[in-house]
């Protein structure tokens, strides 16, 4: 009798999770008459469209989503001229500084509310890597819109990105992506995705098991994403061995790890050679995963590759690895994992609000210590015409295949 | 926010400790003195934590009222009586009455009264005190020792708010030495359960659900309201007070089970009332009760006609309503009920003269249907923020044109109804239980359902799993809407 009712009352409470969940999700925001302000784009393969507003989801929450004329986010629609009074800052990278959260909490609307006297272009989009960081450059170069200084945000996640999920189709630099996607997971990570999407409170009740493993130090957290938040095939490569030939996203074939780390550095080759020739300063941040400030050190592979990277080429180099994991030995003995309920999204990999403004924090005070300054324009259209826009002739990787 | 709900949180697991370490001392010792001296220093060692300035009221006010106890027994005339009330009076007027008001008085000397902060809890022992005033007046028997007068002020179940207990029905139990039966326990920890059940409804119909505004949002932060929107927030208002305060009360009542101690009953399925007059021998039965029998009996019996036994009422009611606030909404809101009552009695008499009885099939739902809708029209004048606020929900109820639309999310309109009928369902299935529960042996054995049987007999079995899966669904629900404290709504009167 007492099983029974166990089953019953568990049975009552998930039906009615059901239907909750779906009265939520069919009043959910469905981003209006532009979806999400996505676009196709035949160089980068997506981009954003321009002058589009919409509200958009993420993970249990929403925000409010804006871009100005050049498809770049923005607190506003707005257009934006080809030069301006104020020194320019082009920002380039993916999702992490494009801000998965309302532009004033994102770091980079922080940044550009401490900084006015600068004007920010953001011309970071989910998902891109180096590749379209070259591209995106190329294309404000090529609408003749200036600016001074570009900060790119290296991410983790480039590196597979380039490996396995980006390859060039043609000379110009255009890719697109890999057609193949595998998902790594088990019973358990379709079961926990299933409850993730259908059963709002019964999620809650979840939440309240994993938020406190993950304080206690338990760094596991499979919610469906593709396996666990703080060992991800994509941010692993830094402290353990990863697979060189299985495809995205469970591997970095067909390039593999060196292959794809190589082709980040080639792509950013070329966008630091198209950038000083015309003057304009090129700085670098890299940022930790929760995978790094769980399992990898300060001094990370992925520091190591761009400091060295950047060594006589960066204006700046900006590592927030120390900022982070001052954060993580604040925690006390007995709450090892608060790092991560404090500074992160719960079940996801970006910064929260707190994570965003440490990034805010450490960025301001290296514009604060070395201001980007009004270029010298140096370079005519000829110039451009001189050093056409080429492949990446220069990858090699361990599979023979560009 | 977070503090204040970890702040109840810690109370919450301060009382319970202090619960399981007194049935501990309850089981083990049957000495008077000692069960006595561990409830007395419990129960003030728990009130302190509310603030030690409260912990001086409360003693002053047990001295004083003992002292005028002894006085009163060796010499029971009314100025002794009044002399007690007076204080008592007194006490309510400072710490209750003039802080409302001193603020609004251009005397310098008056308005300083304004920051006295409300001692927990002091409309209910005080009410304490002064119907053990008026039971001796009456002459009965009570010779409370100082410490058994004081633990009857303090007793800590019911301290903060309620039930109102007397001293005929609390004094013999202080001294009784018999043992906690484990029925006792199981009833009162069941209790407990129900009640925290209910007090986090209550808290849900506060916040709403689905990212919409319950309760709260629906008086504090609307302007406009539809005659629809004032009926769901009258309507859900007296649900989300009866969860709360009745949740409360069947906390109170089980802490005092766990321990030996049968404390009055608070509600009686007050929803299920189908005349004013029913209404209020089942809800706040303890305070209702006690302006019945101090105020309403002895006013009534000053003159035999009919229009000042219903002044009495009106007058009665008034007090009601000033018990819980000295505000003009209050008094409106009493005076509303005693002429509600006048009239229900009016028309008693009426039917009774022209011998008219109508078929209870149609006349018991039509009459319930009335007096919730009458009951519920008052909620207005109880919780409305000020009287013009209450004065334009009341005119939205009766211009048949604000019907046409609403301004409150669905969601609460869900809500309200959905916790109604669930409400009903349980009392149905529990009457149903009841009823077959006292056929049991009545029948043969094989008339009967085994399942149903066993589910009257072992209730516990099926209810644990469903409470907590209720319990479960109501705070996750809860969590996920933003805005306003978990409190309790009753200890601010």
């Amino acid at each position: 009798m007492f099983l029974a009712s166990v089953v019953v009352s568990t049975a009552a409470f998930v039906s009615f999770d059901y239907l909750y969940t779906g009265t939520i999700l069919g009043s959910a925001v469905s981003g209006g008459p532009h979806g999400f302000c996505f676009a196709r784009d035949p160089v980068r393969g997506f981009a954003f469209q321009p002058n589009c507003s919409c509200t958009r989801p993420w993970l249990g929450s929403s925000y409010e989503f804006n871009t100005n004329s050049l498809g770049f986010r923005d607190e506003r629609i707005r257009d934006v001229p080809a030069s301006g009074a104020r020194p320019r800052v082009l920002i380039l990278g993916d999702s992490a500084p494009e801000g998965m959260t309302a532009w004033q909490d994102s770091f980079i609307g922080r940044v550009a509310a401490n900084f006015p006297q600068y004007e920010f272009l953001n011309g970071s989009v989910e998902g891109y890597s180096p590749s379209n960081y070259l591209n995106t450059a190329r294309k404000v170069i090529d609408d003749g819109i200036e600016f001074d200084e570009a900060i790119v945000f290296i991410d983790i996640s480039d590196t597979q990105d380039e490996a396995a999920f980006f390859h060039d189709v043609d000379p110009s630099g255009a890719v697109a992506t890999a057609k193949q996607k595998l998902t790594k997971g088990n019973w358990y990570s379709s079961l926990r995705r299933s409850i993730n999407d259908h059963l709002l409170l019964t999620n809650d009740v979840f939440e309240l098991f994993e938020r406190n493993l993950v304080r206690l130090g338990w760094y596991h957290l499979d919610l469906g994403h593709g396996g666990n938040e703080f060992d991800l095939e994509r941010s692993a490569w830094t402290y353990r061995k990863v697979s060189d030939t299985d495809p995205y996203e469970t591997g970095y074939g067909p390039l593999g790890l060196e292959g794809g780390i190589a082709r980040e550095k080639a792509k950013m080759d070329l966008l630091w050679q198209e950038l000083a020739k015309r003057n304009i300063s090129i700085s670098v941040v890299v940022y930790p995963w929760p995978a790094q400030l769980a399992h990898d050190s300060v001094d990370s592979r992925q520091v190591r590759i761009w400091r060295e990277w950047c060594e006589g080429k960066c204006r700046r180099f900006v590592s927030l690895f120390p900022a982070f994991f001052a954060v993580k030995e604040q925690c006390p003995r007995t709450q090892p994992g608060c790092w991560y309920l404090s500074h992160f999204i719960f079940g996801d990999t970006h910064y929260n609000s707190a994570g965003d403004a440490i990034v805010a924090d450490v960025i301001g005070k290296s514009l604060a210590e070395k201001p980007v300054t009004k270029r010298q324009s140096k370079v005519s259209s000829q110039d451009t015409a001189e050093q056409p826009k080429g492949p990446v002739r220069s990858i090699e990787h361990p599979h023979g295949q560009s | 926010m977070k503090s204040l709900e970890f702040g109840m949180l810690l109370t919450g697991l301060l009382y319970g400790s202090v619960l399981l370490i007194g049935s501990l001392v309850f089981e083990k010792f049957r000495s008077r003195r000692i069960r006595q001296s561990f409830l007395l220093v419990a129960s003030y060692a728990l009130y302190l934590t509310w603030g030690m300035w409260f912990g001086v009221v409360l003693l002053t006010s047990t001295v004083m009222n003992f002292l005028v106890g002894r006085w009163l027994k060796r010499q029971p005339t009314a100025t002794v009586l009044w002399t007690g009330l007076a204080f008592n009076l007194a006490l309510l007027a400072v710490f209750k009455y003039i802080p409302g008001v001193a603020v609004s008085i251009p005397i310098a000397s008056l308005q300083k009264f304004s920051h006295l902060a409300l001692p927990l809890g002091i409309s209910f022992w005080t009410f304490q005190a002064m119907s053990y005033l008026l039971d001796l007046y009456r002459g009965e028997e009570l010779d409370p020792s100082f410490v058994e007068f004081a633990l009857y002020m303090a007793f800590f179940p019911v301290t903060i708010s309620g039930p109102i207990c007397r001293m005929p029905e609390m004094l013999p139990q202080f001294r009784s030495g018999e043992r906690v039966s484990r029925h006792d326990i199981g009833r009162g920890l069941c209790r407990i359960a129900t009640g925290l059940l209910m007090m986090q409804t209550a808290q849900l119909l506060g916040k709403g659900i689905l990212g919409g505004e319950g309760i709260n949002g629906g008086f504090d932060h609307l302007t406009r309201w539809s005659g629809l929107d004032v009926w769901c927030l009258a309507f859900g208002y007296g649900l989300q007070l009866f969860f709360d305060f009745a949740g409360y009360s069947h906390v109170a009542l089980g802490a005092a089970k766990i321990l030996g101690f049968t404390v009055p009953e608070n509600f009686a399925r007050p929803f299920a009332s189908t005349t004013p007059s029913v209404f209020w021998t089942r809800w706040h039965m303890s305070l209702s009760f006690w302006i019945r029998d101090y105020v309403f009996l002895p006013l009534a019996v000053l003159r035999r006609e009919v229009w000042w036994r219903n002044l009495a009422l009106v007058i009665s009611m008034v007090l009601f309503g000033l018990w819980h606030k000295g505000s003009l909404l209050f008094v409106l809101w009493g005076s509303y009920h005693g002429i509600l009552l006048v009239l229900h009695r009016q028309s008693q008499g009426l039917q009774r003269r022209l011998k008219w009885e109508p078929p209870a099939a149609i006349w018991t739902p039509v009459s319930w249907m009335v007096t919730i809708t009458l009951i519920s029209a008052g909620w207005i004048l109880f919780r409305a923020n000020s009287l013009p606020q209450a004065a334009q929900m009341l005119a939205a109820v009766v211009s048949p044109a604000s019907y046409l639309d609403h301004v409150l999310p669905r969601s609460l309109y869900l809500l309200v109804m959905g916790l109604a009928v669930a409400y009903a369902a349980v009392l149905f299935v529990i009457n149903s239980l009841d009823r077959y529960s006292q056929r049991l042996g009545m029948e043969p054995a094989t008339s009967r359902s085994e399942i149903v049987e066993v589910m009257a007999r072992d209730r516990w079995v099926w209810v644990a799993p469903m409470w907590a899966a209720a319990s479960l669904l109501v705070v996750t629900m809860m969590e996920r809407q933003s805005g306003g404290a978990n409190v309790f709504m009753y200890r601010f009167f």
